[in-house]
C-alpha cells in the first residue's frame, strides 16, 4: 500500500528523462497568461483553459481515434450492472453470469497478448481496424439473431451474451491500438489535457448509457439500449476509418518536411523487419 | 535474448577501437604499456555495466507495474465496496447507489480536463504524489463516513448530509484516479518505454492486463470479507488507505 508511492518514486529516480521535458509548456503558459490576460479574474482563465483544452483535443491528429474509443463507453453490451440486471431478470442465476464473466475476462486477457503481436506485424493502424471490425461483426451477427422473434427469450439473449463475450476481444485489442496511436500522436506538453478530455468524454458516454436504461427500464425494452449500443459501435468504427483515411490523405498532401516526419513515424512500426524475421525463422526451422 | 546485446556489442567495440586507435586502452596495448588481459578486463567491465543497466531496467518495470497494481486495486475495491455498503445501509432502494454512481461520472465529465491541465503544467512526480494522496485520503474519509452512517441515526438531515459528503469524496477519488491513470498510462509509459528500450505496445498491454485482473479480482476479494462482515470489510479498506497516507505524506 505505502509502496505505491515509493515504487513510482523509484521509477522516477531511475529514469532521469522523467524529470525533464516538462518545462517549456509551463514557461510558455505563464508567458501567455501574463501577456494576454493580466487583469482577467481566475474564473475566466479557468473557463478559457477548459475551452483551450477541448479545442486542442479536436484539432489533435489523434482526435478521431481517441473519440472512437470514447464512444464505445456508450454501451450496455458489457458485463456491467445493466446487462447483469437484465440477465437476472430473464432468469439466469448469478452463477451463470459469473461463468460468462470469467470467459469474457479470459478473452480480454488474450486480447492483451494478441494486440502487441498484431501491432508489430501489421502496424497499430491496421490492427486497430481489425479489432474494431471484429467487435462490430460479432455484435451485429448476435443482434441479427437476437432480434428474430423466438419463443424462448433466454435463448435469444444467450446468443447476445455469446456475441458480447466474443466482442470483448476486439474491444480491448482496439483499446490498446488506439492508446498506442494516441501516445504517438500527442505532443509531450499536451498529453495530460488530451487524454483528460478523452476521459471526460468516456464519462459522458457512460452517463448516456445509464440514461438509456433509465428511460427503457423494463427487461422487454432492453432491445432499445442494445440498438443504441450497436449504433455507438458502428459510429466508432466509422470514426476510426475516418481517422485512417485522414492520416493517409495527409501523407499525400503535406509538405516534404512533414512528410518525412510522418514517414519516420511509420517506419517505427517494424512491419517488414518482423516479416523478414519470421520468414527467416521459418526457413531455419524447415 | 537478454544476454545477446552484451556479447554482440563487445566485438564491435574492439574493431572500432582498432580502426580509430583512439581508445586509451587500445593505445596502451599498442604502446606496450598495457597487456591483453587489461583489455579483456576493460571489455568485461563494459559488459558488466550493460548487464547492470538491464537489471535496473527490469527493476524499473517491476516497480511501475507494482505501483499501477496498487493504485488500480485500491480504486476497484472502493468502487465496488462503496456501492455494496450503500446497499446495506439503505436496503430496498437503488436510489442512493445510482445517485452515487451518477454524480461520480458527472464529476469526471466536468472536471477531468482541469486535472489533465495540471498534469501538463506540473512536475511529473509531484502530480502522481498528489493523485495518490487525494485518492487515499478521500477513500479513508469515505470509509469513516459510511461506517458512521451504518449506525442507527435519527435525524434525516444528518443522514442526507453524510450522504452528500460521501458523494463529494467519491468525486474527489474518481478525479484523483483519473489523474493517476492518465499520468501513468499516457505519459510515464511513453518515457519509461523509451528509456528502458522495451516496445511501448508491450508495456501498454501489461498495464491493461493489470487493470483487467484487478477489475475481476478486487470485487471478489472484497465480497469474501464482506460475506464475513461488511463492517470489517470497510474497516480493512480504511486501514489500508489511512496507513498509506501516513507513509506517503510523512
Amino acid at each position: 500500500m505505502r509502496q505505491e508511492y515509493f515504487a513510482i518514486a523509484q521509477v522516477f529516480t531511475s529514469v532521469p528523462k522523467l524529470a525533464d521535458g516538462k518545462k517549456p509548456p509551463q514557461a510558455h503558459n505563464q508567458h501567455d497568461q501574463a501577456t494576454s490576460s493580466p487583469s482577467s479574474s481566475s474564473q475566466t482563465s479557468v473557463t478559457s483553459n477548459i475551452i483551450r483544452t477541448w479545442k486542442g483535443y479536436v484539432l489533435n491528429p489523434a482526435f478521431l481515434a481517441s473519440f472512437s474509443l470514447a464512444i464505445l463507453y456508450l454501451t450496455v453490451l458489457s458485463f456491467g450492472s445493466q446487462m447483469t440486471t437484465y440477465l437476472l431478470a430473464l432468469g439466469f442465476t448469478s452463477l451463470h453470469i459469473s461463468a460468462m464473466r470469467l470467459i469474457a475476462v479470459l478473452l480480454e486477457l488474450s486480447a492483451t497478448c494478441a494486440a502487441p503481436m498484431l501491432m508489430r506485424r501489421i502496424g497499430a493502424v491496421r490492427a486497430g481496424l481489425w479489432f474494431i471490425n471484429e467487435q462490430l461483426i460479432t455484435i451485429v451477427l448476435a443482434l441479427g439473431i437476437f432480434t428474430i422473434p423466438h419463443a424462448n427469450p433466454q435463448i435469444s439473449s444467450l446468443v447476445l451474451v455469446v456475441g458480447v463475450t466474443a466482442s470483448r476481444l476486439g474491444l480491448w485489442g482496439f483499446d490498446l491500438c488506439v492508446q498506442y496511436l494516441v501516445q504517438q500522436d500527442t505532443p509531450e506538453e499536451t498529453r495530460g489535457s488530451f487524454s483528460s478530455v478523452e476521459a471526460s468524454l468516456q464519462s459522458l458516454f457512460e452517463l448516456l448509457s445509464f440514461a438509456t436504461t433509465m428511460i427503457f427500464a423494463a427487461p422487454d425494452q432492453f432491445k432499445y439500449p442494445v440498438y443504441v449500443s450497436v449504433g455507438a459501435i458502428a459510429v466508432s468504427a466509422a470514426c476510426f476509418a475516418g481517422h485512417v483515411r485522414k492520416r493517409r490523405g495527409h501523407l499525400l498532401h503535406t509538405s516534404k518536411c512533414l512528410e518525412r516526419r510522418w514517414k519516420n513515424k511509420y517506419t517505427v512500426l517494424p512491419t517488414i523487419q518482423e516479416e523478414d524475421e519470421t520468414e527467416l525463422g521459418e526457413v531455419i526451422s524447415a | 535474448m537478454r544476454t545477446w546485446p552484451a556479447q554482440s556489442v563487445v566485438p564491435d567495440r574492439v574493431t572500432a577501437c582498432w580502426q580509430l586507435s583512439s581508445c586509451p586502452t587500445m593505445q596502451h596495448l599498442i604502446d606496450g604499456t598495457s597487456t591483453a588481459s587489461s583489455v579483456a578486463e576493460h571489455i568485461e567491465l563494459e559488459a558488466e555495466a550493460l548487464q547492470i543497466k538491464m537489471a535496473t531496467d527490469k527493476n524499473v518495470l517491476r516497480k511501475l507495474y507494482l505501483s499501477h497494481t496498487l493504485s488500480t486495486w485500491n480504486a476497484r475495491t472502493f468502487e465496488f465496496g462503496a456501492v455494496i455498503f450503500l446497499g446495506t445501509i439503505f436496503p430496498g432502494t437503488l436510489f442512493y447507489a445510482s445517485c452515487y454512481a451518477l454524480f461520480r461520472s458527472l464529476a469526471a465529465f466536468l472536471f477531468s480536463s482541469t486535472v489533465g491541465h495540471q498534469i501538463d503544467i506540473r512536475e511529473r512526480l509531484g502530480v502522481v504524489r498528489q493523485s495518490i494522496i487525494w485518492q487515499r485520503v478521500s477513500v479513508a474519509t469515505s470509509c469513516l463516513v459510511l461506517l458512521f452512517l451504518s449506525q442507527p441515526l435519527e435525524s434525516s438531515y444528518l443522514i442526507n448530509g453524510c450522504f452528500v459528503v460521501c458523494v463529494l469524496l467519491a468525486c474527489c477519488e474518481k478525479l484523483a484516479f483519473v489523474g493517476n491513470t492518465i499520468a501513468v498510462e499516457r505519459d510515464w509509459v511513453v518515457v519509461v518505454a523509451e528509456a528502458v528500450e522495451v516496445p511501448r505496445e508491450d508495456l501498454n498491454s501489461v498495464m491493461r492486463r493489470i487493470d483487467l485482473v484487478c477489475k475481476l479480482v478486487a470485487p471478489l476479494t472484497f465480497s469474501l470479507i464482506d460475506a464475513y462482515s461488511s463492517q470489517v470489510a470497510m474497516w480493512v479498506v480504511f486501514a489500508q488507505n489511512a496507513l498509506s497516507v501516513v507513509f506517503v505524506s510523512g
